[in-house]
């Protein structure tokens, strides 16, 4: 039993690390890669800690999470052999990852670390923006006083660089207010007091610089803050012309040489030569030569040019020559290494934007070329949904819009039939209604007169039936049900005795149903044929057969009259012609002398 | 005679002869109105006042009013007036001759007369006033034709089968077996030959040779 349980352990055992074996090889190499940086970065061997850094870096490819800390660290290691380029350049890897991973407060480090690069490469807009980026950044993500505080600090560096010391004032008692550390406070105290020397407000400074001394924990401030508050100090009495403890400069010196803070030598040498300058010139010549020493063997080129201001003020006019050359020279390169350091990081940026431009694009395509392979078939099943709704707005707006279009057509064309009615009937009343009653009343004035010659009075009578023809010949159109009978009783009025006027199919075609308007159109046509029978024709026979043909209604006018050319039809009949073409109908008429006359009009029901 | 008429006119009465006419009858009460309201609401408070009119007399057109008005033709007048006066005699005097509108006047809305106005019109007219008052119906002469007139004659489709077989040399007898066969009626030779002597009076032939000729020409077979 034992044997089994063991057998079936190790076999577990074999399954589990042939399946993860991969994965397991790949997390041991990075655990011992990771010793190994640790060992090397101990012994500051960073040139190996670089390699293994990137080789960490390739194997993590794909893996966002660990790429981001790894560029980081990269950069860091860079930082230490002093290639700010290369550090900047990983820092900006690691920034933009964090970014992709929506990882706030992480951007906001990056971007801190950044800003502080660009600042000492003398970017100070650059820094400035990149510094105000990270506020916005830290304000998406948690809070953290401590970044906050560095960020408000380069912003106040920054500004001093730039010379606006009231703005740097300004950034410095935000990062004061903004932190619990006392040390930082004395800095922050500290670098406010320097930038009020320089605005010339040396009572601010002195004032700020007492804060600092008489604070409670000045003595346990890290000793070169310290050395450098006790120097600035004395020197700031000094240039306010107040009471100066020499002493104050020389135990800021000892402590700097204890430290071995060489830059905060520098700094006292300048102050010990100025302080001198009047009172002891050979002791002030002496500290201008230490700091220009110095300054040349720690090649700080700026604090050198300070030097050999200061020597050349109180040197020999023999030897001021030497040094205004070796001034030119270094302004010359300071200026240049300024400037090469400055290009080198704007490059950097530049071609990082460009690559993250480049690679977004391309990026872009990859993932668009795949959605689009994946999603092929649904695409296509859109767009032909997309199309068949368009199809189908399109249609519906076409035919709406023709509908529209006929029925405005339509709709204008029942108004013209009516108004023409409507003018005709308006006429036939006034003719009715002023002409014939006035001729009619000509006729009683001109009957009671009692004149023998009747002549004029039997031609009143004329014009008084001509009057009654053109009132009849446009009269009101009895419409609706009752038109049957009215159609009807037009036949009849011109049945007489010499001229038999006869219907066919009339009641085969339900005229009373159709609309208003067709039925004034049909009555006048018929009205306007018949007048011009009885006028011109001579006939004696008159058929008029009605019928339907599918939705159409016909009409045939026959006459056996004597007929007329076709010139004067055409002139005769337009009248009849606008008419029928109101309704959408036509009408042909065909006549020849001796032939009678025919016409044939139809329209849709 | 009539003791109260009222007259509704918009062209000058005196002139009209309608004045002359009536005083000749010597009527006592004339009234007149220019428009249907005005004469309606004459008609209304004599009524009321239990002095009813015993006669209308009304043209049918009217000029149109600036103030539109309720009653606008002679028609709407009558109607109404009959409505509110069922026994009211009414005559209508009018320039207007058509047909139909004398056919509705006289037949529909039963006025007593007509009267044309034409150089007869006052002659008419008090003619017209005497026979209503004895209880008479007159119209115009030249107006009466409208009342007598039949309908217009329609052509059918019988007549049309009867033609065509004329047309193709059958016989009275024949014409009926055949529209037998075709069950078609009516089938008797008294229908069919009825019916052919109607067609030749109306197309005004003189034999069947010449019915045939004439329809033909009109395109009916």
């Amino acid at each position: 039993m034992k044997q089994i349980k063991i057998l079936s352990f190790l076999f577990i055992l074999l399954i589990y690390t042939n399946g993860y074996a991969t994965y397991v090889q790949k997390d041991t190499i990075l655990i011992n890669i990771g010793k190994g940086i640790k060992k090397h970065s101990e012994l500051k061997n960073y040139k190996k800690v670089i390699s293994l850094c990137r080789e960490i870096i390739r194997l993590n490819i794909g893996n966002n999470n660990r790429l981001a800390s790894d560029y980081y660290r990269l950069g860091f290691y860079f930082k230490k052999i002093q290639k700010k380029d290369s550090t900047y350049k990983y820092f900006l890897k690691s920034k933009s990852i964090y970014e992709f991973l929506k990882d706030s407060s992480k951007v906001t480090e990056k971007l801190f670390s950044l800003a502080k690069i660009e600042s000492n490469h003398g970017l100070f807009y650059k820094s400035d923006s990149t510094a105000i980026e990270a506020l916005k950044y830290q304000k998406k993500g948690k809070k953290n006083s401590v970044i906050i505080t560095s960020i408000y600090n380069i912003l106040g560096i920054n500004s001093n660089e730039q010379k606006e010391y009231k703005e740097a004032i300004k950034w410095y008692e935000l990062a004061l207010n903004s932190t619990d550390d006392r040390v930082k406070k004395i800095r922050y105290v500290s670098n406010m007091a320097v930038n009020y020397k320089y605005l010339r407000n040396y009572e601010e400074a002195i004032l700020s610089y007492k804060k600092i001394i008489n604070n409670i924990h000045f003595d346990s401030v890290p000793l070169n803050l310290k050395a450098k508050v006790i120097d600035n100090h004395a020197f700031i009495n000094f240039l306010d012309n107040q009471d100066v403890n020499e002493r104050d400069f020389y135990k800021a010196q000892e402590i700097k040489v204890l430290i071995n803070d060489k830059v905060g030598l520098i700094a006292n040498y300048s102050h010990l030569s100025d302080f001198y300058k009047e009172s002891n010139y050979s002791k002030s010549l002496k500290y201008a030569y230490k700091m220009y020493d110095l300054s040349k063997k720690e090649r700080l080129s700026i604090d050198r040019i300070e030097a050999i201001d200061r020597i050349i003020e109180l040197e020999k006019a023999s030897k001021i020559r030497e040094f205004a050359v070796e001034r030119a020279y270094l302004n010359d390169s300071v200026q240049e290494a300024k400037r090469i350091s400055r290009n080198k990081l704007v490059r950097i940026i530049y071609n990082f934007d460009n690559e993250k431009r480049e690679r977004l694009l391309a990026e872009n395509k990859a993932i668009q070329s795949k959605k689009k392979v994946i999603q092929n078939k649904l695409l296509i099943k859109e767009q032909e949904k997309e199309k068949f709704i368009w199809i189908f707005i399109g249609t519906g707006i076409l035919l709406s819009s023709i509908l529209y279009f006929f029925y405005r057509k339509k709709k204008e064309e029942k108004e013209k039939v009516i108004e023409v009615y409507n003018t005709e009937i308006r006429l036939a009343k006034k003719i009715h209604d002023e002409l014939a009653n006035d001729v009619y009343l000509a006729m009683n004035k001109l009957q009671k007169e009692n004149r023998k010659d009747t002549s004029v009075l039997y031609d009143l009578e004329k014009i008084y039936s001509l009057t009654r023809n053109i009132s009849h010949e446009n009269s009101p159109v009895v419409t609706g049900e009752q038109f049957k009978g009215f159609l009807k009783q037009l036949l009849l009025e011109f049945s007489i005795d010499t001229c038999r006027v006869m219907s066919k199919g009339l009641s085969e075609i339900q005229v009373n149903s159709l609309s208003k308007e067709k039925q004034i159109v049909m009555y006048r046509i018929l009205q306007e044929l018949l007048v011009n029978m009885k006028k011109h024709s001579k006939a004696n026979l008159v058929v008029i057969s009605f019928s339907v043909v599918k939705d159409t209604i016909q009409v045939q006018y026959n006459d056996n009259g004597v007929g007329t050319n076709s010139l004067e039809i055409k002139n005769g009949f337009q009248n009849m012609e606008t008419r029928i073409k109101s309704i959408g109908g036509t009408v042909i008429f065909e006549s020849e002398i001796q032939k009678g006359f025919q016409s044939k009009f139809q329209f849709k029901k | 005679m009539f003791q109260k008429v009222l007259i509704a006119e918009d062209v000058d009465f005196m002139s009209s002869g309608i004045k002359s006419a009536l005083e000749s009858l010597q009527i006592p009460v004339i009234e007149y109105a220019k428009y249907c309201d005005e004469a309606f609401l004459k008609l209304k408070k004599a009524s009321l006042n239990e002095e009813p009119f015993d006669l209308l007399i009304s043209d049918l057109s009217f000029i149109e009013n600036s103030n539109p008005q309720r009653l606008l033709s002679g028609e709407d007048l009558v109607t109404e007036a009959k409505k509110l006066q069922p026994l009211l005699k009414t005559i209508i005097f009018s320039v207007e001759d058509k047909p139909y509108r004398v056919q509705q006047l006289c037949n529909e809305l039963k006025v007593d007369a007509y009267v044309w106005k034409s150089i007869y019109g006052e002659k008419e007219l008090k003619k017209a006033v005497q026979l209503v008052f004895d209880e008479a119906f007159f119209i115009s002469p030249k107006l009466s034709h409208i009342l007598k007139q039949k309908e217009t004659f329609e052509i059918t489709d019988y007549d049309v089968i009867i033609l065509k077989y004329l047309a193709e040399g059958l016989d009275q007898r024949e014409i009926c077996e055949e529209l037998k066969i075709k069950e078609t009626k009516p089938n008797s030779i008294s229908s069919v030959e009825k019916r052919l002597k109607l067609l030749k009076e109306n197309f005004n032939a003189n034999n069947p040779t010449q019915l045939i000729a004439i329809t033909k020409d009109f395109g009916l077979i």
